[in-house]
């Protein structure tokens, strides 16, 4: 559908003020959150808090949620996702998130530029507030918060949180970091000075067993918030120690494993979610677009040869490869050609409307 | 034609293991290149959108607040400087996706506007598909003459080439009005090949586009500077005529000179490295400083922006000497020339095709021209 004329021109607004207010202050835009870096705080080893003075389009966020963070890196922009590890308060106009740097098995690209190269006073693009993890509205039974490594940032948040409408009687709070440099100790003391049920900060994996061990009375408690990295979620899944299923809720970092690199040539169909509850199977060569036209899609197309730009589209989520140099997508969201991409893994495409 | 033009114009014809080499070798400057891609080219661009702004910014607050002719002459050089830097170096090579990488959303090629009554969806569609595929190909490169003048002797003539001399001059006032309009083929429902109500369905971004450019240079800014809105109209319109008259005669140098190559249909796809041949042959360069190339959109480098339309322009200047190089190995001749020199060589053939053909047809393949 063509947008009407109000409507195109509204959407051109942002863009045509928006690089005249950041002449003046780079935090002011239109509609775009944006938020200034005011301090930076080493947690523990490769972990680092960065207090964020967001700008007035910032709605407030809800303990245990998430923000999408922009910022250029080498000419790219590169969106990840953080949990606000701060609690929800009015009184200040920031809020914090906290960063674990990624280097296996090789450097975090946002990750790695927030450790090395932010600073304070630079500008970060933020999505909106986001998430479920949170704990619902009017809540009243027994807490069990659990997390490892960076997982702890939203779990942290609704700790912070709960201490600041003194509801922490009924809580407990379980860490686990894989070593003692990782252990973030200003977070410890804090969180130890105040009256939980029980706080925990152990070094080493987690595993159902040993929260047992912990937390011997976890069928008490009548939710259990758990949130950390890949291989400790994967032991908590389908086996949750004890804890009955209904009760346990979860907040993943990271999607499934990145799949196998496939044979040249090899034409295992990958599943392509078009949106619209439309999902077609097709083979991961040659181009996605010849994929997809065997498939019987029609998508949009020029030169068919990576020459026009035709055939861009959004990828939701998902990893190509480029045609034309072997490389691989990561498995975020952007844009890619549909003639000169193929499917390495399942996709979600967005083909817009379809001429 | 003169011996040494003579010389100049015969590329040697290549094998088709020749062929795959040198698109080989071109694919490989390609990749370096798209290796090296980085924050500076991203500077670049950024540098250039302030240097737009506030030059419109400066140029339409000379106009509005200005007295006298000095300020005038001023305002009316920055808001042109303004125009053709958001039609070239901003717009133009946006919308071929050279800045995609950046995954910026306000630089996807696919969905960018520029000051220009050509909607941005109709140009993607002329320009980065069909000119660009088929560039220089006598029936589906539309951008030939621009439907309009008679610039090979392949293009059947008629009595209307007889004024093409005239006619030419008048385009290059209404550039960008050819532009959109060459975009909505009312030629082809002129001769019955486009149904009128395929031509308004067509023209509806147009209209759309062209009443948004129109209301603010020729209402929204006049209004706005109340007791010199004449002034403030009349440096408008001539902002975008001066906009008009550059970029009509960067392009027309870009393809039309003497020596640049037409071709016949070549009726299936062609291989990368035949494409990349027929690019190189079809484009011709403009050599002058770095400014002359940032003003022109890099289009001076019209044979680089040919064999890779989807890197950073800004990056042409440094692959040129490395394409000549390779054209010196292969035998192709490198179309180079300064500005007056194409443009005089371009009109000269627009004086020497309004005249009807001599009864003997030309040959066909490859036709030098
Ligand atoms: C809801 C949500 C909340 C989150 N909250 C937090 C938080 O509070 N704190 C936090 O630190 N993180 C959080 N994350 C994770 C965060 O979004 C990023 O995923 C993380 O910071 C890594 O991003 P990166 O750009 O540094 O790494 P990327 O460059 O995206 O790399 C991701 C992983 O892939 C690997 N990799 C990259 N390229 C290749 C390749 N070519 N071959 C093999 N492996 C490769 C990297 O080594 C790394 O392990 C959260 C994620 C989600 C979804």
């Amino acid at each position: 559908m063509s947008p009407s004329p109000v409507s195109y021109r509204l959407a051109a607004l942002p863009a045509l003020v928006d690089p005249w207010l950041q002449e003046v202050n780079r935090l002011w835009s239109v509609t775009e959150v944006r938020a200034r870096i005011v301090s930076i705080r080493e947690e523990a080893e490769d972990f680092r808090t960065f207090v964020l003075a967001p700008n007035r389009h910032w709605p407030g966020h809800r303990a245990g949620q998430f923000v999408p963070v922009a910022a250029v890196v080498d000419g790219v922009r590169t969106e990840r996702c953080y949990s606000i590890s701060s609690a929800p308060t009015h009184a200040r106009r920031t809020f914090e998130i906290s960063v674990r740097r990624v280097r296996e098995p090789r450097d975090g690209v946002l990750s790695t530029y927030l450790h090395t190269q932010a600073r304070v006073g630079d500008v970060l693009r933020l999505g909106r507030p986001a998430g479920d993890f949170v704990v619902p509205e009017g809540f009243a039974g027994k807490l069990l918060l659990v997390s490892g490594g960076s997982g702890i940032t939203p779990v942290l948040s609704i700790a912070r949180d709960l201490a600041a409408r003194r509801r922490l009687r009924d809580v407990v709070f379980v860490h686990a970091a894989r070593s003692e440099a990782a252990v973030p100790q200003a977070i410890r003391q804090e969180l130890e000075a105040l009256p939980f049920a029980g706080v925990h900060f152990l070094v080493g994996p987690l595993s159902p067993g040993r929260l047992a061990e912990i937390v011997p009375d976890r069928h008490m408690y009548s939710r259990v918030y758990l949130c950390g990295p890949a291989p400790m979620m994967e032991r908590f899944v389908g086996d949750v120690g004890g804890i009955p299923a209904g009760v346990l809720v979860t907040e993943r970092f990271h999607g499934g494993p990145v799949p196998p690199r496939r044979g040249e040539g090899e034409v295992t169909p990958v599943k392509v979610d078009l949106g619209r509850g439309r999902v077609v199977a097709v083979a991961t060569t040659p181009s996605l677009l010849e994929a997809l036209e065997a498939a019987g899609e029609r998508p949009r197309y020029g030169c068919r040869q990576g020459i026009c730009n035709s055939c861009r589209c959004e990828k939701r989520s998902g990893i190509v490869e480029d045609l034309r140099n072997g490389k691989r997508s990561g498995p975020y969201a952007e844009e890619i050609r549909l003639c000169t991409s193929r499917a390495v893994s399942d996709l979600e495409l967005n083909l817009g409307d379809v001429r | 034609m003169t011996k040494e033009a003579l010389k100049r114009d015969s590329s040697r014809t290549l094998n088709a293991g020749e062929m795959a080499a040198f698109g080989a070798e071109l694919d490989a400057l390609r990749d370096a290149v798209v290796r090296d891609l980085g924050a500076k080219d991203l500077a670049h661009l950024r540098r250039i959108q302030t240097a737009k702004r506030r030059l419109e910014g400066a140029g339409r607050l000379l106009l509005h607040v200005g007295i006298g002719p000095l300020s005038f002459l001023g305002g009316v050089g920055m808001l042109a400087a303004a125009k053709i830097l958001d039609n070239m170096e901003i717009g133009h090579n946006v919308m071929h996706g050279q800045y995609d990488w950046t995954k910026e959303p306000d630089l996807a090629g696919n969905r960018f506007e520029w000051d220009n009554v050509c909607a941005g969806e109709d140009w993607r569609h002329s320009h980065n598909f069909e000119h660009h595929t088929f560039t220089n190909i006598v029936g589906k490169d539309r951008d030939i003459g621009y439907a309009l003048l008679r610039v090979t002797p392949e293009q059947p003539w008629n009595l209307s080439h007889f004024i093409q001399p005239i006619s030419a001059v008048g385009l290059a006032f209404v550039f960008q009005w050819g532009v959109a309009i060459h975009d909505l083929r009312l030629d082809e429902t002129l001769e019955g090949r486009q149904t009128w109500r395929e031509l308004f369905a067509r023209a509806k971004p147009f209209l759309r586009k062209a009443a948004g450019r129109l209301a603010k240079d020729y209402l929204f800014f006049p209004a706005l500077a109340l007791g010199n809105a004449p002034r403030v109209l009349l440096g408008n319109l001539l902002a975008n005529v001066v906009r008009n008259l550059w970029t009509f005669a960067v392009i027309f140098c870009g393809h039309f000179p003497e020596g640049v190559q037409m071709y016949p249909d070549p009726s299936e796809p062609e291989s990368r490295g035949a494409w990349y041949l027929h690019q190189l042959n079809g484009s011709a360069n403009l050599e002058g400083g770095a400014l002359f190339h940032v003003m022109t959109g890099h289009l001076s480098h019209q044979i680089e922006h040919h064999l890779f339309p989807d890197l950073p322009a800004s990056r042409y200047p440094e692959l040129a000497p490395k394409v000549r190089e390779l054209c010196t190995r292969y035998g192709q001749v490198y179309h180079t020339g300064s500005l007056p020199r194409q443009l005089a060589s371009v009109f000269g053939k627009i004086v020497k095709y309004a005249l009807p053909p001599p009864s003997t047809a030309p040959g066909v393949e490859g036709v030098t021209v």
